[in-house]
């Protein structure tokens, strides 16, 4: 049977990131695999307590833009594999936002598409994050950048 | 609702949907002479500064300047912020 090279999941309801991975590594085992699981923050971007992040997305071009994406990886890697879940809706603080897991022959490809998939999501996929606080509301202006 | 042929669907989406307080309406493609984006968000009264504006175009990412034809669908959206 063929591997699945990639699977992309709008998730609308809470999961669980170490369950997913287990249920998707049945099919995809390779020497190296990374994984990157993006939690929401306590506290919103001005300081104040998080109640809940709210997330929004164009269903149609979403999933068409991610999907298009780890496709031209899989033409470019022979041995790729990636599971990339995103949730959508009110999320409550600490809860996974998102799942990113790249299965590879090398450490170096697994590690490297994985921030690579990461950096589309927040900047190349209509996604939008809404802040709740005891104050209101506000919409997350500018994603955070790449640091270390 | 739609009701003819040489409309298109103008799609905004969060903090511009919640801005304007709508997210999808139907306009006549007459209404706009050179068919292209820029106007369409000038037609709609979108006050925003072009460089933080992303558009679609039948789920496709265009531009400003690209020019829209009958029953497409055109979304103007915020800069993304997901991940």
């Amino acid at each position: 049977m063929d591997k699945i090279k990639y699977k992309f999941k709008i998730a609308t309801d809470p999961f669980d990131p170490y369950r997913e991975i287990e249920k998707w590594e049945i099919n995809n085992q390779m020497a190296a695999m990374s994984i990157f699981i993006g939690r929401v923050r306590e506290i919103d971007q001005f300081g104040s307590q998080l109640k809940k992040l709210e997330i929004h997305h164009y269903s149609g071009l979403t999933e068409k833009l991610i999907e298009k994406h780890l496709s031209e990886i899989t033409k470019k890697i022979e041995s790729f594999s990636a599971l990339v879940i995103h949730r959508v809706g009110f999320i409550d603080p600490l809860e996974p936002i998102v799942l990113i897991a790249v299965r590879a022959d090398k450490r170096g490809i697994a590690n490297q598409y994985c921030s690579e998939i990461l950096e589309v999501t927040k900047f190349k996929v209509p996604f939008w994050k809404k802040e709740w606080t005891d104050k209101g509301s506000s919409w997350v202006k500018n994603n955070t950048v790449l640091s270390t | 609702m739609k009701n003819n042929a040489s409309q298109i669907k103008v799609l905004l989406f969060a903090e511009l949907s919640e801005k304007y307080g709508w997210n999808e309406q139907y306009i006549s493609l007459d209404l706009i002479e050179d068919k292209k984006a820029k106007s369409i968000l000038k037609h709609i009264n979108i006050n925003v500064a072009h460089q933080s504006i992303i558009v679609a175009i039948n789920k496709e990412i265009s531009s400003l300047e690209a020019t829209v034809k009958d029953n497409d669908e055109i979304a103007f959206m915020p800069i993304f912020t997901g991940g």
